[in-house]
């Protein structure tokens, strides 16, 4: 016998989490957690995340900052004109998850704790520097982490103890200089799950990178920043020689493995291609 | 000699005169604008797939499956945990004759005493409900001793494992014409090259469904399906004929081939189950079922050699192919027939040997797939003219042009084309809308540079939107009809009879699976009587009422069973007048719809109610100008050939190696075009799948399995992989073909993907011989040539 | 659990399973049996219906989540008064084969006429209906007949219409 709550708000679910021991399992869009027969067949106290009007309608925008519900359909952040301006590479990654029936459903807090290495938001959200809220409250606090500290392995996430993502919020990277790239690649255009992805955002000034953020998706167990190849961007002038060294750092940098989908040669081949893609469209500008 | 050739003359301008006397009888009117008669149903919903009706006390089938290849099962354990009394079980020792009945009866219902796949059903259970069924299931435990198996389809004839006869061999086919050793001494050169093509599942949008209902007397299936009579066969034999089988198809989601000879299987197990439970029993695939254990395209492995002169005309063929059948028989032979009877592709060869075999392995056995074994050989037959070009280094096209068969030479069973061949028509036609030779020579110079970058490890796009591009084209055939005597074995029949409000209405066995099927039967009798389609019917597809006109298969149903449906109209109206003339005494003449005696005017539908006993009964056979030695592999392997040729237009990501095809020509001769509308939706449907096939639909063995599931990792082509699509049709009639319609339904998927795999060979200048070709294998291939550079340099 | 919602413009009440799907209350509870499955896993998009306003694949909604849903189906949607035009367009354009996926296809069809401001290209016609597969007709057909049904601002509107009276929103 399965027991649903559905709060209405954020006082009523964290009473819940305070009352109950048990495992409760989250949902929004459901469109991850539905197609995993086992684990929703084993549901047994579901909480509908989608039922309290602040994770789900959230859509916040501020001068600096967006703060998005995390059962926000994605559609309502595609759509979003704002978002379309200010953070054009989360709109170009929601884009490309499945189709358009599951946009309107699924959701950035699904897309995280589902934690899957092939979500195709988290590498931006990485490269982002997002920060998820995670209740319940503290004295009325939301605990804030990183991507990288919520996602710890493939279907696995730091999020114990009935611990849900309540919002994400996003900084507004600063325009001036700024250059970012998405790359998704799939087994077809639509309804497909990435082989390879290819999240970068960065600055560069009178031909010097000032800062570079890169993350990969579907090469490596976790959705991290590459930091050792970043580290050989930074700050230096951008040429052909310097591209040549970053595509070769993160071929090494990433840890692709061959599934279904594609080998873990071609993986990592395609991401050192996405990569010098990245770097080359922004020097021919 | 002489008398032979005098002999076709004759029989060709017979022809000629005939077949013009005939069409200006019937007055075929070509409207583009054909609507279906099944259109606005299925878009509200209405029409009811087997799994939309309600059927009261419907319960729901399950199969236990074997989890081994090859084992002997030692022991059925049913878990007494649970309640056994609340299901029914089906297993071998309750099947009164235990084999499916297609060509060799081979393949059980239910296996006995060895598997002989990872899949194959050992036990079957019904219950009231999905969960009790999971459950029942699941708590079946079969006990096996694993025996050696064998996977490898190369390997499987010399090996100790039998799984078919004493060596694996389901058919063994050699077609010998000329003599290759006067070919090799007068050959320029000898080219070689071997050719794989893989898997494919059909993966119809509407899973396999069937119910059976059990009554007094007779047991009735009603489900999704291609051919009625191929699953009353099936149950007749199953059940001893002691029961009466009636066979009833619904509207069916998809088919392509898939649903030729699977539905028996599961029709007999469904109705295994109704009859020991007293219920309706539905068998319904999920998805993952139906992926995993359904019948697939047969894999094949070809071994190619051409002798040429030094333009590239083929002296002589030496061929060797290889499917792979799978565990049992089902139609092995018949696809392979159909593989080695395509072999030399569209080319006039004057010295040919096609030795073809079908082997067994402990694999889903393979079944009927859109081309049925004709798209596995087109791929070997024109990788090998792609590799004589480039062997010869001449251009592919020109390679194709000098070897195209006309009418009146000999195939490789010596069969003389005596009408309606378009080879060189439609090929000449394609290259020309395709602009081919232009861009072929301009895609080579654009890609130059990119291509060089490559090779030297470069980032290789100078603007954000450069791609590789490259242009393959295909020539390409299908036999219309069964091979050889098949439509002579066959016999179908059709009856029409008149309503009493005076409405011809059409019996047949012939299925609608949205290719077209009952809005081209409407089409033609009514068109050859004259009268509007609305007022011709169609019998439910009931094994009860119409009569075997044969399966839905082979492309035949316009060419074979439509012309017995302009025969009936004529005999129709023969006999409408007839009885106008005993009654009046006047002699009446059927014009356009009415009849004309004395100074009445009668339109046809107040004749046909008067006289509404009338019944037509028509059979098919081959007109005796039709002469096939099956043994002997020599004459008309089928009555005419329809012919189509495809330019393929790609583009390669040089990042990605993402290969997509932009534009796609093709010009297909098809005799007549019955809907033309609607032979434009086929060939777009037919071409797209072919893409699919060469780019997309990757499906492996892994331990004997399949290592796909369903729609997630089954990659199809969405909207967001189609080309721009470029269709002509070209109509050379077929004498025999009602309007002189030939076949359509298989060939436009069998030249899809070797033009687009000739493609990748122009752009890369290498040997690709293998489908699918994935950005993975394209990668690798890039690097092969790569090294191969490299090695150069230095 | 006992769940109320709106069904093409009725209000009904059931009582089902929590995690029933919606595809499977529709077939079943309601023996509305227009929506089909082709794959019970939001690859397919033939289960395609119309929630509040938005297109979603039937096979992942639950019953849990209904509670005060609006929801259109094929059954409904040809009661609307633009239905006739869509449907003419592809039974005129040759767009129907075997019929499974047409019920997704024309909801999916319909949602990306009322939300999108014309003209709409070929290019967004195809991306925005990538949900939806068939396995018959190689899709052109399909592009072509929602590509007339796009060119025509009156049907837009009356689409349009026919949205908001189903959902009170744009």
């Amino acid at each position: 016998m399965e027991v649903i709550y559905r709060p209405k708000t954020l006082n009523e679910l964290d009473k819940i989490i305070r009352e109950n021991k048990t495992d409760l399992t989250y949902l929004a869009g459901a469109t991850d957690l539905m197609v995993q027969e086992e684990r929703w067949k084993a549901a047994s106290n579901l909480l509908d995340l989608s039922s309290i009007k602040e994770i789900y309608q959230t859509l916040e925008i501020t001068e600096s900052h967006v703060l998005i519900g995390s059962a926000l359909p994605l559609s309502q952040i595609i759509s979003n004109l704002t978002i379309q301006k200010k953070l054009p590479v989360l709109v170009e990654a929601c884009r490309q998850i499945g189709s358009i029936q599951i946009q309107n459903r699924a959701t950035l807090g699904g897309n995280i704790a589902n934690a899957s290495p092939a979500g195709d938001s988290l590498p931006v959200l990485s490269v982002l520097d997002a920060e998820i809220w995670i209740g319940p409250r503290n004295n009325g606090e939301f605990e804030k982490l990183k991507i990288d500290q919520v996602m710890l392995n493939p279907g696995e996430t730091s999020l114990k103890d009935n611990r849900y993502i309540a919002f994400i919020s996003i900084p507004f990277p600063r325009e001036e200089n700024q250059f970012w790239y998405f790359r998704k690649v799939g087994q077809r255009k639509a309804l497909a799950i990435s082989k390879v992805s290819l999240a970068v955002l960065g600055w560069i000034k009178n031909g010097t990178i000032e800062e570079i953020r890169i993350s990969t998706g579907s090469v490596s167990p976790q959705v991290k920043r590459a930091t050792e190849t970043e580290a050989i961007l930074n700050k230096h002038i951008l040429n052909e020689n310097l591209v040549e060294k970053a595509r070769q750092s993160i071929i090494e940098e990433v840890a692709p493995i061959t599934d279904i989908r594609s080998t873990d040669e071609y993986r990592r081949r395609i991401c050192g291609e996405l990569l010098r893609e990245a770097l080359y469209l922004r020097m021919a500008q | 000699m002489k008398i032979d050739i005098l002999n076709l003359w004759i029989i060709w301008i017979l022809e000629i005169v005939v077949w013009n006397f005939i069409l200006k009888k019937l007055n075929m009117n070509n409207n583009p604008r054909d609507f279906r008669v099944d259109a606005q149903e299925k878009l509200r919903g209405q029409t009811r797939y087997i799994a939309d009706e309600k059927i009261p006390g419907l319960w729901f089938g399950g199969t236990v499956r074997s989890s081994h290849p090859r084992a002997r099962i030692l022991n059925i354990q049913f878990d007494p945990q649970f309640d056994w009394q609340s299901v029914v079980v089906v297993t071998a020792k309750d099947i009164p004759n235990n084999y499916v009945a297609m060509l060799e009866n081979d393949m059980p219902f239910l296996a006995e005493e060895i598997v002989n796949y990872i899949g194959e059903p050992v036990v079957l259970i019904a219950a009231p409900d999905k969960e009790k069924l999971q459950q029942a299931v699941e708590s079946v435990k079969i006990d096996y001793e694993p025996l050696p198996h064998v996977f490898d389809m190369l390997k499987s004839e010399a090996c100790d494992v039998h799984i078919f006869g004493e060596h694996n061999l389901f058919k063994e086919i050699l077609i010998e014409k000329g003599d290759l050793q006067t070919a090799k001494q007068k050959a320029y050169k000898e080219i070689e090259i071997e050719t794989r093509t893989g898997f494919q599942e059909h993966l119809y949008l509407e899973p396999q469904a069937i119910v059976a209902i059990p009554e007094k007397d007779r047991i009735i299936i009603r489900g999704s399906m291609q051919c009625p009579y191929y699953i009353k066969n099936a149950l007749d034999k199953m059940f001893d004929d002691k029961k009466h089988v009636t066979v009833i198809q619904s509207p069916t989601g998809g088919a392509f081939g898939g649903k030729e000879d699977y539905p028996s299987l599961i029709a007999g197990h469904a109705a295994l189950l109704a009859v020991k439970s007293g219920h309706p029993v539905a068998i319904f695939f999920n998805r993952e079922e139906d992926v995993k254990f359904t019948t697939k395209r047969h894999p094949s492995y070809q071994q190619s050699r051409a002798y040429v002169d030094k333009n590239g005309k083929l002296l002589g063929l030496d061929l060797k192919i290889y499917l792979d059948g799978g565990a049992y028989c089902t139609l092995s032979q018949v696809v392979l027939a159909r593989a080695a009877l395509t072999a030399t592709g569209c080319y006039y060869v004057p010295n040919v040997r096609i030795h073809a075999k079908a082997v067994a392995t402990n694999t889903v056995p393979s079944g009927a797939f859109r081309g049925f074994g004709g798209p596995q050989a087109i791929f070997g037959i024109e990788m090998l003219i792609e590799k004589i070009a480039q062997a010869l280094d001449l251009p592919p096209q020109q390679v194709r042009r000098i070897n195209l068969i006309e009418q009146g030479q000999e195939t490789a069973t010596e069969q003389v084309l005596k009408y309606s061949v378009s080879a060189r028509q439609t090929f000449e036609d394609v290259l020309a809308e395709s602009n081919f030779e232009k861009k072929f020579n301009q895609y080579a110079t654009s890609n130059l540079p990119i291509l060089n970058k490559l090779k030297k490890g470069k980032y290789p796009k100078q603007n954000k939107n450069d791609t590789l591009k490259g242009i393959g084209v295909c020539a390409f055939q299908h036999g219309a009809g069964f091979t050889g005597t098949g439509e002579n074995k066959i016999q179908g029949k059709i009856r029409v009879e008149l309503t009493k409000a005076g409405q011809p209405i059409i019996f047949s066995a012939q299925t609608e699976m949205g290719q077209g099927e009952q809005t081209a039967f409407k089409k033609i009798l009514s068109e050859a009587l004259s009268i509007d389609r609305n007022q011709v019917l169609l019998s439910e597809v009931n094994t009860d009422l119409v009569p075997n006109s044969g399966p839905t298969v082979a492309s035949r149903s316009t060419m074979v069973v439509g012309s017995l449906l302009t025969d009936a109209a004529l005999e129709i109206v023969q006999k409408l007048t007839g009885r106008l003339k005993n009654e009046f005494g006047l002699k009446y003449e059927y014009r356009h719809g009415y009849f004309y005696g004395g100074e009445k005017i009668l339109p046809f539908q107040n004749v046909a109610k008067k006289y509404c006993d009338i019944t037509v009964e028509k059979q098919y056979c081959h007109p005796p100008i039709i002469k096939f030695d099956d043994l002997k592999w020599k004459g008309d392997a089928y009555p005419v050939f329809s012919w189509a040729a495809s330019v393929a237009e790609i583009e390669v990501d040089p990042i990605t190696f993402e290969i997509k095809v932009i534009k796609y020509y093709t010009t297909h001769e098809i005799g007549k075009a019955i809907n033309h509308d609607q032979a434009v939706a086929q060939i777009q449907g037919g071409s797209l799948q072919g893409i699919g096939y060469a780019l997309y639909e990757k499906i492996e063995l892994e331990n004997g399995q399949f290592d796909v599931t369903g729609f997630t990792d089954y990659i199809i082509p969405t909207l967001t992989e189609i080309p721009e699509f470029h269709i002509k049709i070209l109509e050379n009639p077929y004498p025999f073909g009602p309007f002189g319609a030939k076949g359509l339904g298989e060939l436009p998927f069998v030249g899809a993907a070797p033009a687009v795999v000739s493609a990748l060979w122009m752009i890369f200048g290498k040997e690709f011989n293998q489908i699918p070709v994935l950005p993975e294998n394209l990668y690798q291939s890039f690097k092969n040539i790569q090294t191969a550079e490299a090695r150069r340099l230095n | 659990m006992k769940i109320k919602f709106s069904i093409n413009g009725k209000e009904v009440e059931l009582e089902v399973s929590p995690k029933k799907r919606l595809l499977d209350i529709l077939r079943e509870d309601l023996e509305l049996i227009g929506t089909k499955e082709g794959c019970g896993k939001g690859e397919c998009g033939a289960c395609t219906v119309l929630m509040n306003g938005k297109r979603v694949n039937s096979c992942l909604i639950p019953a849990l989540q209904l509670p005060g849903s609006h929801i259109v189906t094929i059954e409904g949607l040809q009661n609307w008064d633009s239905f006739n035009s869509i449907e003419k367009a592809y039974i005129e354009h040759g767009a129907v084969q075997c019929g499974f996926c047409m019920s997704g296809f024309v909801m999916s069809s319909a949602a990306l006429l009322a939300e999108s401001l014309p003209p709409i290209s070929l290019e967004k016609i195809k991306w925005e209906l990538a949900g939806n597969l068939c396995r018959c007709t190689g899709y052109e057909k399909i592009v072509e007949a929602v590509h007339d049904l796009s060119q025509r601002r009156e049907l837009i509107q009356q689409i349009r219409n026919d949205w908001q009276n189903a959902f009170g929103v744009r």
